[in-house]
C-alpha cells in the first residue's frame, strides 16, 4: 500500500490539529480530595497495609488459626461464609497450631506448621467453613498443600484453594493480595470490589513472568509445563507481565473461558477448549467431598505448611494418603510421594487441550428476575439518609438481545439513564446466558 | 511536548514512598496536568476523564513502593497512565455496547462556531474515530510519539517493548491511518484540498512535512518493514 504525498500531508495536518487540541481543565481539587479520601479508606481497611511495600524480615511468630470475621450484611455470599464459619467453630472446635520442631532447622531457620483440615469448595458454592484466615499470611510466606486442598479466605476480599501438592509464595496481602504460584494449581473466588473503589486489582496470581490479575471473579490458574492455564468461570481477569501491580495489561479473559499463556508475561496466548468445569472437588476423596462439616472424626488430616523463613524452605512433610482416599474408585487420586519426597503436584484434571472456540460450561438463565438482581447494585439505596435529601426515582425498560451462542448482542434502555448507571448496568448484564437468540424486556423501577 | 521534571522530584518520590501524604499530594499537583493531558489524548473527550486520572494516581500510590528509580519518574508515571487507560478501554470493550447510546455525552458542546472551526472539529472527531479503529498497541505508540511527542526509546520503556518494535508499530500505525483516511469523507477531502493547493498554507504552517510523519515509508518504515509483527 503506498501513500501519496498529499495523504501524508493530510495525516500530518491531522496530527498537528490533534496536538493543538487543549486538554479540558478538570476539577483538580475535587479529584485530589476524592483521591486522598480513597487512599485513606483503603489504607485503613486493609490488614497489614503498611507492610505492603516495605517487606522486612518475615514474621516468625506463631500464627493463630482464625476464622474469617463475620461479613458485612451487604454480601449474601459472605453472609453464608460467616454463618458457616461460626457453625464450624461451635461444632468442630478444630484449629490447632503445631510448632513443628521436627523441621530441619538448617534448611529453614524457623518454620511454623499449621495443621488442620482443608476441604475444597465447588464452583459457585459458598466457601467452606474451614478456610483459614487469609489475613494471617504475610509477604514472603510459603504455603504448601499436602494431600488435600488447602483453603485460605478473607471476607470481602478473596478465597483461594491450593490443589494437593501445590505450593505458592505470598507476595503481598490485603487489597491487591498477590501470590506467586510455584507449582501445581490454584483456584480462587474474588469478591468484586465496589464500583466506587475503581479498578482495583483485588487479587493476582503470578506464574513466572506472567501475572493474572482480577477485580472480582472465580478462576483457576494451573502450571502446565512452561505455560499457565487460566480458567475463568465468571467475571474477567487480566493476564500480562509481572511488574505492573495494579495495572496489569496484556490479555483480558472474560468468563466463562479458558486460555493458555506463556510464562514470559503472556506474550504467547491461545484459547483452549473448556469442556468441563474443573473443580478441586474432583481431586478430593469422595468422603472428604461429601462429608458434613460437623463430622470431625471423619475429617481427613490434610496438613498445609505455611513456612516463614528467609532463604530456602525445606520440603514439607507430607502425610500418607488415607485408605479412604486411595480406595475411592470414582476419583483419580493424585499421585503423591508418600513420606515427604518430592511430590508432583496433583493438578486439576484438565480436559484435552486443543485449539477450539470457547465452550461455556454452566450458564445463567436469562430471566427478568435474574437481570433485576444483577443490576440492583447499580442503584444506591440508603434508608438512613437525611429525609430532606433529594431522592431520585428511576423507571426505565432494559431490552436485552442475545446472540445464538448466548452472548449479549445489544442492550437498550428506554428512556436512557445517566452514563454511569448505564455503564454499571452494561457491566452487570454482560456475559453469556443459556439458550439461543432471543430478546427480553426487563422493567427497571427504583424507588429510594 | 515533554514532561517537565523538577530537580527534586526524586526527593519528593522518596518521601511519598515513606508514606508522606504531603509529598504524595505534591506529586499529584506537579504531574496531574501531564496525566490529564495523556488521558485526554488517549481517550479523547470523555466524561470519565476525572475518574481515570484519579485511578492513575491511586495506582501510583499503590505501586510507588515498586518504583526503584531505574527509569525517570515521569516515564514510570506515563507507563502507569498508559496501563490504566488501556485497562479502561478493555473494560469498556468487554461490556456490550448500548444501542443508541447518546453520543452527545461524549462530545463537549462547543456552541456556535465559525465554519472553519466547525470543519476542524469535524475532522478531529473523524480522525479520532480512525484512531479508535487502530489496534491498541499501534494506537498507543502513535499517540505517545506523534501526539505526545515522546521518543521511541522512552516509549519502549513505557510499553515494555524493544525500540525496533515501537518503530514497527509506528510505521504500521501511520500507514493504516493514511489508508483509513481515504475512506473517511471529511479527511479524504482534506487530502484533496491539499493536492489542490487550497490548504497548502495551513499544511506548511504546521510542522514540516519532512518531520517524522514524512517517514511513513522513510527511516522508520525502512527499519520497521524488515520486521513483521502480529497485531
Amino acid at each position: 500500500v503506498s501513500q501519496t504525498h498529499d495523504e501524508i500531508r493530510a495525516l500530518r495536518v491531522m496530527v498537528d490539529e490533534l496536538r493543538a487540541e487543549p486538554a479540558p481543565e478538570l476539577a483538580w481539587d475535587a479529584i485530589e480530595q476524592r483521591l486522598l479520601s480513597r487512599i485513606s479508606s483503603h489504607v485503613g481497611a486493609r490488614p497489614g497495609a503498611e507492610s505492603l511495600h516495605l517487606e522486612g524480615a518475615p514474621r516468625l511468630l506463631p500464627v493463630p488459626l482464625q476464622f474469617a470475621p463475620p461479613p458485612r450484611a451487604s454480601s449474601p455470599l459472605m453472609r453464608v461464609f460467616g454463618f458457616a464459619a461460626a457453625a464450624a467453630v461451635l461444632a468442630l472446635g478444630v484449629g490447632s497450631i503445631t510448632h513443628d520442631s521436627e523441621v530441619p532447622q538448617a534448611a529453614a531457620p524457623a518454620r511454623h506448621v499449621i495443621e488442620s483440615t482443608a476441604v475444597a469448595f465447588a464452583p459457585g458454592s459458598a466457601p467452606r467453613s474451614n478456610a483459614r484466615d487469609l489475613s494471617t499470611l504475610r509477604p514472603g510466606d510459603v504455603v504448601e498443600a499436602g494431600d488435600a486442598p488447602v483453603t485460605f479466605g478473607q471476607a470481602g476480599l478473596a478465597q483461594w484453594t491450593l490443589a494437593p501438592g501445590s505450593a505458592l509464595r505470598v507476595r503481598s496481602v490485603g487489597v491487591g493480595h498477590t501470590v506467586a504460584l510455584e507449582r501445581g494449581s490454584l483456584r480462587a473466588e474474588v469478591t468484586p470490589r465496589d464500583a466506587s473503589e475503581g479498578l482495583v486489582e483485588a487479587f493476582a496470581v503470578e506464574v513466572g513472568g506472567t501475572r493474572v490479575a482480577v477485580h472480582g471473579t472465580a478462576f483457576s490458574v494451573t502450571i502446565e509445563g512452561n505455560r499457565a492455564v487460566v480458567d475463568v468461570e465468571h467475571g474477567a481477569v487480566a493476564v500480562g507481565p509481572v511488574g505492573y501491580a495494579g495495572a496489569t495489561t496484556g490479555h483480558l479473559l472474560v468468563g466463562p473461558s479458558r486460555a493458555s499463556f506463556s510464562l514470559d508475561g503472556g506474550r504467547s496466548a491461545r484459547f483452549v477448549e473448556r469442556v468441563a468445569q474443573p473443580s478441586l472437588v474432583a481431586v478430593l476423596p469422595e468422603g472428604a467431598r461429601e462429608r458434613p462439616a460437623v463430622d470431625v472424626d471423619e475429617v481427613r488430616e490434610a496438613p498445609a505448611v505455611v513456612a516463614r523463613a528467609e532463604g530456602a524452605v525445606a520440603a514439607a512433610p507430607k502425610p500418607a494418603l488415607s485408605a479412604h482416599a486411595s480406595a475411592n474408585p470414582a476419583v483419580d487420586a493424585p499421585t503423591v510421594a508418600v513420606g515427604g519426597g518430592t511430590a508432583p503436584p496433583a493438578a486439576i484434571p484438565e480436559p484435552e487441550v486443543r485449539e477450539a472456540p470457547v465452550v461455556a460450561a454452566v450458564l445463567p438463565v436469562l430471566s427478568i428476575a435474574g437481570i433485576q438482581g444483577r443490576i440492583a447494585r447499580c442503584f444506591k439505596h440508603d434508608p438512613a439518609a437525611d429525609p430532606t435529601a433529594v431522592r431520585v426515582s428511576v423507571s426505565s425498560t432494559l431490552t436485552i438481545t442475545l446472540e445464538a451462542d448466548g452472548s449479549v448482542r445489544k442492550m437498550g434502555l428506554s428512556p436512557a439513564l445517566k452514563a454511569d448507571v448505564t455503564n454499571c448496568i452494561g457491566g452487570a448484564v454482560s456475559g453469556h446466558y443459556s439458550g439461543d437468540r432471543r430478546e427480553i424486556q426487563v422493567p427497571i423501577t427504583f424507588q429510594p | 511536548v515533554g514532561v517537565t521534571e523538577a530537580p527534586d522530584v526524586d526527593e519528593v518520590v522518596a518521601r511519598a514512598q515513606r508514606g508522606d501524604r504531603a509529598a504524595f499530594s505534591e506529586l499529584f499537583r506537579r504531574h496531574r496536568g501531564d496525566v490529564g493531558r495523556l488521558v485526554f489524548r488517549m481517550l479523547g473527550p470523555t466524561p470519565d476523564a476525572e475518574d481515570v486520572v484519579q485511578e492513575v494516581f491511586l495506582q501510583v500510590h499503590r505501586s510507588l513502593g515498586e518504583f526503584r528509580g531505574q527509569a525517570k519518574f515521569t516515564t514510570w508515571l506515563h507507563r502507569v497512565t498508559v496501563n490504566v487507560v488501556l485497562m479502561v478501554r478493555r473494560a469498556a470493550r468487554s461490556r456490550p455496547v448500548f444501542a443508541g447510546e447518546p453520543v452527545a455525552d461524549q462530545e463537549p458542546d462547543r456552541g456556535l462556531l465559525p465554519d472553519e472551526d466547525a470543519a476542524r472539529y469535524a475532522r478531529i472527531a473523524a480522525f479520532r474515530r480512525l484512531l479508535d479503529r487502530l489496534p491498541e498497541k499501534k494506537r498507543t505508540v502513535f499517540v505517545l510519539h506523534e501526539i505526545e511527542g515522546l521518543a521511541p526509546i522512552e516509549i519502549a520503556e513505557i510499553v515494555d517493548a524493544p525500540v525496533l518494535t515501537v518503530r514497527t508499530r509506528l510505521f504500521y500505525a501511520r500507514r493504516e491511518l493514511a489508508v483509513m483516511m481515504r475512506d473517511e469523507p471529511t479527511l479524504a477531502q482534506l487530502a484533496e484540498e491539499l493536492a489542490g493547493g487550497r490548504e497548502g498554507g495551513r499544511a506548511n504552517g504546521g510542522r514540516s512535512a519532512e518531520g517524522p510523519m514524512s517517514a511513513i515509508l522513510g527511516d522508520d518504515g525502512a527499519q520497521a518493514s524488515a520486521e513483521t509483527e502480529a497485531t
